[in-house]
This record gives structure tokens, C-alpha cells and sequence, in this order.
């Protein structure tokens, strides 16, 4: 396996894990709202799947110079943030709110 | 009630929400399948169809995501997501996630290189990331 993919899977996996931790921090100085909520998601997805698109593939990319594909991480990216945003939106008026309410702000 | 099974009872549950994930990948596995109904290998599936699922892919895998990311939270909230355990299975849940970007980003690049590939060349889906997703170098061929 190339070095690119072991740095992109490591970086990706930092950016999954420290999402939750920055989402609960954000509840914990009680400045978490619903678009705080599903901006922190759709940022964090969206920059793990750029990064592990630019730099896993970034070989194949310097070596096939094609535009589109060049172009393809950033189209998935913006797709993903774009379903993302309202789809954690609604998750969070139905799901984290009752969750969150259980847990008293520090 | 261990207090992890006491935090991850959430009253009023959207149970709709489990069905509604589970039908979209009912769904989009028998869109997927249907697509590989062709006469011959060589023959594609057709692209706008593809690009349906690949959406259909992206709301699942983020649906999902979003019951990993509740999954941490409710660790993180009980105090299990602090201790040793809690950052190993913090890790696992970050991993799956990982597993859910590489099998979207395997089917977007699926589409890509049916949309590009010369006519009569058969294209497969490859889920493995280090072959760059079946994605070849120039003058490496198939």
C-alpha cells in the first residue's frame, strides 16, 4: 500500500474521530445548536472524503491529469455536504435533542 | 442498567428513522443489483441510473454515519468515551466510518470509469482503495 493512502486513512480517521468530541464539547459549553450540530457534521465528512479522494489518489491524479476526475473529489465533497447539512439538521431535531437533554451542561 | 445502556435509551425514538434507513438500502442494493441485469459483460449499465444510486449510496452511508457519530456521543456523554476502552471503540466507530467513505467513493469512481471507458471495454466495481478504486496509471492498462 502507498504512503499517500496511509497518510490519507490516518488523517481522515483523526478528522472522523475528533468530530463526536468537538460536538460534545460544543454541548458542554452549551453553544451547541442545531446548525452548529449540522455544520460540524457536514464539514467533518465532507474534509474526510476530500481527504481521502486528493491525497490517496494524488498519484493517480498527477499522473492521469484528467479534469474531471481531477474535479470529481470536490463535486462528491459539495454532494456529500449538501445532503449532509439538512440530513443531520433533521437528526438532530429528532434524535440528539432528547439525547442531549439527559445531560446537563457544564 | 449498565450507565451506557441507561444513556442509549432515547425516549421518543423516531423508530420511522430505522425503517427509513433500512428501506434505503433495501432499495438502493436492488437498484444496484438490477443494473448488473445486462445481455453481455461488456454492456453498461446506464449512466443516469448509476448516478441515482451513487446518490442513493450518499444519503445511506450518511444516515448511517450519523447513528455512528449518536453511538460516540452517547459514550462521550456517559464517560466511557474518556477511558482507554472508550478512545479504542471511539477509534472502531471512526474506522467504520472510514469504511463508509471508501465504499462511496468506490461507487462514484465506478461511475466515472463507466461514463470514460472506450465502448466494449468491461468495467468492474473494485472497492479496494489502494488500486485506486480500479482507477489505472497510464501505460499500467487493466
Amino acid at each position: 500500500m502507498q504512503m499517500t493512502w496511509v497518510v490519507a486513512l490516518g488523517l481522515a480517521l483523526v478528522i472522523l474521530y475528533l468530530m463526536p468530541l468537538r460536538i460534545v464539547r460544543l454541548h458542554r459549553r452549551g453553544q451547541l445548536t442545531p446548525r452548529r450540530f449540522a455544520l460540524t457534521f457536514a464539514t467533518g465528512w465532507s474534509l474526510a472524503i476530500l481527504v481521502v479522494f486528493y491525497v490517496g489518489l494524488a498519484e493517480t491524479l498527477i499522473a492521469r491529469r484528467e479534469p474531471l476526475l481531477t474535479a470529481l473529489g470536490l463535486i462528491v465533497a459539495i454532494v456529500n455536504f449538501a445532503l449532509g447539512y439538512p440530513i443531520a439538521l433533521a437528526f438532530h431535531e429528532r434524535v440528539f435533542e432528547s439525547l442531549l437533554k439527559r445531560f446537563p451542561r457544564q | 442498567m449498565s450507565q451506557v445502556a441507561e444513556t442509549s435509551q432515547i425516549p421518543e425514538f423516531p423508530t420511522s428513522l430505522a425503517w427509513l434507513a433500512g428501506a434505503l438500502v433495501a432499495v438502493t442494493s436492488a437498484l444496484g443489483g438490477l443494473t448488473y441485469l445486462r445481455s453481455r459483460e461488456a454492456d453498461r449499465p446506464p449512466i443516469l441510473a448509476l448516478i441515482f444510486i451513487a446518490v442513493l449510496v450518499t444519503v445511506t452511508t450518511i444516515l448511517v454515519e450519523l447513528l455512528f457519530i449518536a453511538a460516540e456521543i452517547i459514550m462521550l456523554l456517559s464517560g466511557i468515551g474518556e477511558t482507554p476502552a472508550g478512545i479504542m471503540l471511539g477509534l472502531i466507530l471512526a474506522a467504520l466510518g472510514l469504511f463508509l467513505i471508501n465504499f462511496d467513493l468506490a461507487f462514484v469512481i465506478y461511475v466515472y470509469r463507466v461514463a470514460s471507458a472506450p465502448a466494449g471495454e468491461e468495467v468492474r466495481p473494485n472497492l479496494r482503495f489502494w488500486e485506486g478504486w480500479g482507477l489505472s496509471l497510464p501505460g499500467e492498462g487493466k
